[in-house]
């Protein structure tokens, strides 16, 4: 009795917060469009989020001479992190993502490793908390002729030939399977396969790349020098713009280095994400501190 | 999954799909919270954004994923209102734009005093008690909170008793 008493108590109260208006799905659905061609302006190192961006910064390190034209798709591994304090996400390219098969939760590694086709590393002895598997992702990037020379005129960059044989030429980023395993509390690990990127033969990319990134306001001697640095270390390339207030560190990791992003979120506590690859992995690592991120990778180097 | 079939969905909606069954009543629930329609309708498209770039909501789990972060947003917003209203009525002097009484009367005392409980509670409780009473069902509520339907009932109860309490422990028996 006292239990319905109160139930009809407290749903008195809370009767008084019913809207006294109706929610606009049209008005939504067009917000949501907006939203969603707009890419997350932090955590884009989550891997399926950053593959859009890298596509398009990984082909400003792929050199022609490696093209071959008997081929239909050139593929690449792709492996190692840098970092370009750009926001990639104002490229003028028309973009896809599309994900292939449903994620599921699994109840112990083994599962995971029969779904993603590869075995997991997780630091030993961790307590692991849910473990779900993703479809792999495939990234797709369609060459706009018409918006890569209005973004370029929009700038002043009137020295850059876009030919028109560029129009529709597509460039394909595999992602995945990724397993995401939550270990003790609040850290993460997201691990996959190297990225595979795939691009039609013949297609000058770098030339192309360097046209994109002129597009979105880098200076001719700039675009040259970065397209030198990344070609001698091709690198999965992370757009970080300047004006996000994130602190990126390169730190050892085994016999070579991770890179390390700590977002101080203004409403969340900091997160600490570090990007390695090991044992023919990549690995995301995050957690609520560097030191936390570090001591987890470094059990799984 | 049966229960997603029922509603036309597939076992792992798409965000169409998901955005048409759910658009309009996810509102709400965050508009029994968030006094501002159109900025209720901002967080409700925000939440369908973040389920669509989180791979570990996608998939059965999908509605209870949604109704739980929205109400979450929901709560987390209400709470960063409060703290920017103090933060502007310290400074108020030097504000650029002066508080305008008029939004501050919009809200009843009433609705003021159950959001601050529902804000000062336990969030599953609160939680509980938005989707309650935006009557979603006890399944549909099992999936947000991630526990066991059979678990509703009790679990309800408890959140009636402390929202009760807390309200009397601020307001008096009223």
């Amino acid at each position: 009795m006292e239990t319905n008493e109160n139930a009809a108590w407290v749903a008195e109260r809370l009767a008084t917060l019913r809207p006294d208006w109706e929610a606009n799905p049209s008005r939504a659905s067009v917000l949501l469009k907006e939203r969603m061609e707009i890419q997350p302006r932090s955590r884009r190192w989550v891997f399926a989020m950053a593959a859009t961006t890298a596509v398009v910064a990984f082909a400003l390190v792929l050199p022609e001479g490696r093209l071959k034209a008997q081929e239909l798709w050139y593929r690449f591994i792709v492996k190692s992190f840098s970092v370009v304090r750009l926001d990639l996400s104002n490229a003028p390219l028309r973009a896809s993502i599309e994900t292939n098969g449903p994620t599921r939760e699994v109840p112990d590694l083994q599962a995971a490793a029969a779904y993603a086709g590869f075995a997991s590393v997780v630091p030993a002895g961790a307590l692991l908390g849910k473990t779900v598997v993703t479809g792999p992702i495939h990234v797709k990037q369609v060459v706009d002729v018409a918006a890569l020379r209005g973004a370029l005129e929009k700038v002043g960059a009137h020295d850059v030939r876009v030919p028109d044989e560029w129009s529709g030429v597509t460039i394909r980023m595999e992602v995945g399977p990724m397993v995401i395993s939550e270990i003790q509390g609040d850290a993460q690990i997201i691990q996959a396969k190297p990225f595979e990127l795939q691009v039609p033969p013949g297609f000058p990319l770098a030339g192309f790349s360097e046209a994109v990134f002129r597009s979105l306001g880098v200076p001719a001697w700039k675009a040259t020098l970065m397209a030198n640095q990344f070609a001698k270390n091709p690198a999965w390339l992370l757009d970080v713009p300047e004006d996000e207030a994130v602190e990126l560190e390169e730190v050892r990791i085994g016999d070579g280095t991770g890179l390390l992003i700590v977002d101080p979120s203004e409403e969340k506590a900091e997160r600490a994400t570090l990007l390695f690859s090991a044992k023919g992995r990549i690995f995301a690592v995050s957690s609520a501190s560097k030191e936390r991120s570090l001591q987890l990778a470094r059990t799984i180097e | 999954m049966a229960a997603l079939r029922e509603r036309g969905l597939s076992e792992s909606p798409n965000l169409d799909e998901l955005f048409s069954a759910h658009y309009a009543r996810l509102a709400r629930v965050i508009g029994r919270v968030i006094q501002d329609p159109a900025r209720a309708e901002e967080i409700a498209v925000e939440v369908f954004v973040k389920w669509s770039r989180n791979a570990q909501a996608q998939g059965p789990a999908a509605e209870g994923w949604l109704y739980r972060t929205a109400t979450r947003e929901a709560l987390d917003e209400w709470r960063r209102q409060g703290r920017r209203e103090r933060f502007e009525k310290l400074f108020a002097p030097f504000a650029a734009k002066p508080i305008d009484p008029e939004k501050a009367l919009l809200a009843s005392a009433e609705q003021k005093r159950v959001r601050v409980v529902l804000a000062a509670m336990d969030k599953r409780a609160a939680t509980l008690l938005l989707l309650w009473s935006e009557e979603l069902s006890y399944r549909e509520i099992a999936a947000a909170l991630d526990v066991n339907p059979n678990y509703v009932g009790s679990l309800l109860s408890r959140a009636q008793e402390a929202f009760r309490k807390e309200y009397r422990r601020r307001y008096g028996n009223e």
